[in-house]
């Protein structure tokens, strides 16, 4: 693989004027250029089938089928993810990049218990003995507030509520402390008081660990709370990009300020007065 | 002024609901329960005395959180899950003891839109007969009137005529859900239920058919039960909020007042919602 002599300055994450295509069509995703730092943290919003979730996949190597990168670079640490062979993908991804996904639950295997597949998602990427990976998968458990310790590991994926399978997503996503960690939606399937637990808990590992996250989700409430720096996307193109107080405060697109306009909130008008 | 009109809100709480309207509530739930057994041979007591009521015109809101037992109150609400005790009455006439026509006619009263249309609508029927089909259940529909009605209901709703002849997969979700509840308002109903009818939706479009459905309430005069986690959401759809917590009715409350709520749970739910805000914290703490 090749190292720039740069790598130490280089930026964890640098995109620059991507497109991404999925089979022969035109281009889904546009032009998309951010970069991101270590510890830092990018919101991705923007509605459905604008293509947020295009641009976290091209970043772990794994665009569903046909999609492929058809323009612009894509940067991890100074190194090219466009010329990653796949033993390459293998080194980083799950440790140096990791992903959690909207729900954690359906990427597991259904008949085989969280303990086997977490002890086999560990050692897959270490050299560590089995008992040694337990006693790690445990610790990452604590880590994420999920009791139950050794008992847990017995069971299987759907005895767990969705909170806790997001939990544990997120703790195998960060079983080798990711420099750099997507998220796609992690918490739309939780109940807002979930939510809340997950957010608190990813902006925790954030600051202990310097990981760097980029992550996608349809509520600003949880952008303007989380976000570094956000960034707006409306059908495959970014309307809006900048640091978070920039983007929710001095919206350059309609877009933007149209979307800021719709969230509910628990102190604007309601709509059950005002509608005519 | 406010202050003093939610300090009559916390102590007047019965009184509250009686304030919103005269005469028979259109909806009214008294005590109701629902037991399931488990398989341990204990049970699972999913509502809990719930009461409260529902004038006309008017906007109730549960809140709570997954397992908190709002579904089980639709499904007893809607005919499908017999109350273990407790009774619903509809404009006074309490529902399930009712026979043949005007159980009938209870249903046609109260009509739903669900959170996923995808898959509540069969796919491989045309929008005109989705929006239709409620009107041919209940006999209601003559021959040939089906395009005219759909056009109109879909008018309503906001969606082109043209929309008619098209197929679920052919559309957006918020048009489907538009048209879910051109569906729901075909047969006039008084009542629509709406289970996270919006939750699945962009914001943007959240807002759209939040305004259409408000609009909607106002020329009909329409009864809306709105079950969502979104406390946010209920707060600038409804008049009046009730919280549930493990089977449990904890508090109700005017939505306009919502954020003054005082039961921990609500305090809880309230302090979970993320607003976009110059400083990074919680509205609610």
């Amino acid at each position: 693989m090749c190292a720039y002599g740069m790598t130490r300055e280089a930026a964890l994450v640098e995109v620059n004027n991507v497109s991404i295509a999925y089979g022969e069509a035109a281009p889904s995703v546009t032009d998309v250029n951010f970069s991101l730092e270590e510890g830092e943290v990018l919101v991705i919003v923007g509605e459905s089938g604008s293509g947020k979730t295009t641009v976290i996949r091209a970043l772990i190597g794994c665009l569903s089928v046909g999609g492929h990168v058809v323009g612009g670079q894509l940067h991890y640490r100074g190194q090219d993810l466009g010329t990653w062979s796949e033993a390459d993908w293998r080194k980083y991804r799950g440790t140096d990049i990791s992903m959690i996904f909207q729900d954690s639950g359906s990427a597991m295997d259904p008949i085989q218990t969280i303990g086997k597949q977490f002890i086999a998602h560990i050692r897959r990427h270490s050299g560590m003995t089995k008992s040694a990976a337990e006693t790690r998968a445990l610790e990452l458990l604590n880590m994420v507030s999920l009791p139950g310790g050794k008992d847990l590991l017995q069971r299987y994926p759907f005895e767990l509520s969705g909170g806790q399978r997001q939990r544990l997503g997120i703790a195998m996503a960060m079983a080798f402390t990711p420099h750099l960690l997507l998220a796609d939606e992690p918490t739309s399937a939780l109940d807002v008081t979930t939510q809340a637990q997950i957010v608190e808990e990813l902006m925790r590992l954030c600051k202990q660990s310097k990981t760097g996250i980029i992550m996608v989700t349809h509520n600003i409430g949880v952008a303007a709370y989380m976000a570094d720096k956000i960034m707006v996307m409306q059908q495959g193109k970014v309307v809006d990009y900048g640091s978070r107080d920039d983007v929710l405060f001095n919206a350059h697109s309609d877009y933007t300020a149209k979307l800021l306009e719709a969230v509910p909130t628990l102190g604007g008008t309601r709509y059950v007065d005002t509608v005519e | 002024m406010l202050t003093q009109l939610n300090k009559a809100d916390m102590t007047l709480q019965n009184s509250l609901a009686a304030e919103a309207g005269v005469g028979t509530p259109v909806l009214e739930v008294k005590s109701l329960c629902k037991a399931f057994p488990l398989p341990t041979g204990g049970t699972l007591e999913a509502c809990k005395q719930v009461s409260w009521s529902l004038w006309r015109g008017e906007s109730l809101g549960i809140v709570g959180e997954s397992g908190c037992g709002k579904s089980t109150l639709m499904k007893m609400i809607m005919h499908m899950l017999e109350p273990t005790s407790g009774e619903i009455y509809l404009d006074g006439v309490r529902m399930g003891k009712a026979s043949g026509k005007e159980a009938r006619e209870q249903r046609r009263k109260i009509q739903m839109v669900f959170q996923d249309s995808s898959q509540a609508f069969d796919p491989r029927m045309t929008v005109a007969d989705i929006i239709c089909e409620p009107l041919y259940n209940f006999g209601l529909l003559k021959r040939g009137e089906t395009l005219a009605i759909a056009t109109r209901y879909l008018d309503m709703v906001g969606l082109d005529g043209s929309f008619a002849k098209r197929y679920p997969h052919e559309m957006s979700g918020g048009q489907r859900q538009r048209v879910a509840i051109a569906r729901a308002l075909v047969l006039e109903p008084d009542i629509i239920v709406f289970d996270e009818a919006t939750s699945a939706l962009d914001v943007s479009v959240q807002d759209a058919i939040a305004k259409l459905l408000v609009k909607l309430q106002k020329e009909k005069n329409l009864t809306y039960l709105f079950v969502a986690h979104d406390i946010a959401f209920i707060r600038s759809m409804c008049h009046r909020v009730v919280v549930m917590y493990y089977g449990e009715v904890v508090e109700e409350v005017a939505a306009k007042h919502l954020t003054e709520a005082k039961h921990p749970y609500t305090r809880k739910l309230l302090s979970a919602v993320f607003e976009v805000t110059p400083e990074r914290k919680r509205v609610v703490r």
